[in-house]
């Protein structure tokens, strides 16, 4: 016959291994998923800086403002949710910047496939490590 | 280098270091790291077509990038799915022994 205390004991453990639930997930998030977003934002640092060159000369000190902003953002540990928010603009000027750097050659229309597709997988990496806060 | 031999390489360069990196990790990604590799290899077919333009070494990086995302999103996905079972485990766990713990003391039942 199991007794009451065994009971409650049994009811303490459970409660306590399910508030340590989301390790797993947190875990995968601080130790695979960051650090791959933080690889990937040296490249896309650099390809957003260079999309300031596409744009009008007045938005140039905005532009710079908001990859610092977004970088730094990124250093966070943990990142913070706000980052999400910084993305749309950065990302816009990565892709302003692949339509100029093939116009100017300095880089093949194939090359800049390989960009976009890190673009996606950038953001869709974001979110799904938003997704655990 | 041919073609040929440095999509074989690339592909097997990024399988080797998610390997590596899976087992740091102590995850066990058996079923997905099949999943990456496909990924891998289509990266590698794209990347062929980036040699010889200009800026291949932006797309050369871009593409281990990418590689390192994917794999990093599906290891959270299985990391989630493990997760949720546990608290779906441990949420009917806690029902049950709740109402036994109410049976032994004999409290009404809810």
């Amino acid at each position: 016959m199991v007794s009451t205390r065994s009971m409650s004991l049994l009811l303490c453990v459970m409660l306590l291994t399910s508030t340590g639930c989301g390790l797993f997930g947190r875990r995968a998030r601080e130790n695979a998923l960051r650090p791959a977003l933080l690889s990937a934002s040296v490249g896309i640092e650099q390809d957003a800086t260079l999309g300031i060159r596409a744009i009008p000369l007045d938005e140039h000190a905005g532009a710079t403002a908001a990859v610092r902003a977004f970088y730094s953002s990124l250093q966070s540990t943990p990142i913070p949710p706000e980052t999400i928010g910084l993305w749309p603009a950065v990302s816009a000027l990565c892709e302003a910047g692949f339509v100029d750097r093939v116009d100017r050659q300095e880089i093949g229309p194939n090359v800049a496939e390989s960009l976009r597709e890190r673009l996606r997988n950038f953001e869709q990496a974001l979110i799904k490590y938003m997704e655990g806060k | 280098m041919a073609i040929e031999d440095i999509k074989a390489q690339f592909g097997l360069d990024i399988v080797n270091n998610i390997i590596v990196e899976a087992e740091e990790m102590g995850l066990e990604l058996s079923d997905d790291l099949e999943s990456v590799a496909e990924y891998a290899a289509q990266r590698a077919d794209i990347l062929s077509l980036a040699i010889g333009e200009p800026g291949f070494e932006f797309a050369l990086k871009a593409e281990r990038d990418n590689i390192a995302l994917r794999s990093a999103h599906i290891g959270v996905e299985r990391a989630d799915d493990i997760d949720a079972k546990i608290l779906a485990a441990t949420r009917g766990g806690l029902v049950l022994a709740a109402r036994a713990l109410r049976i032994i003391t004999g409290l009404p039942a809810v």
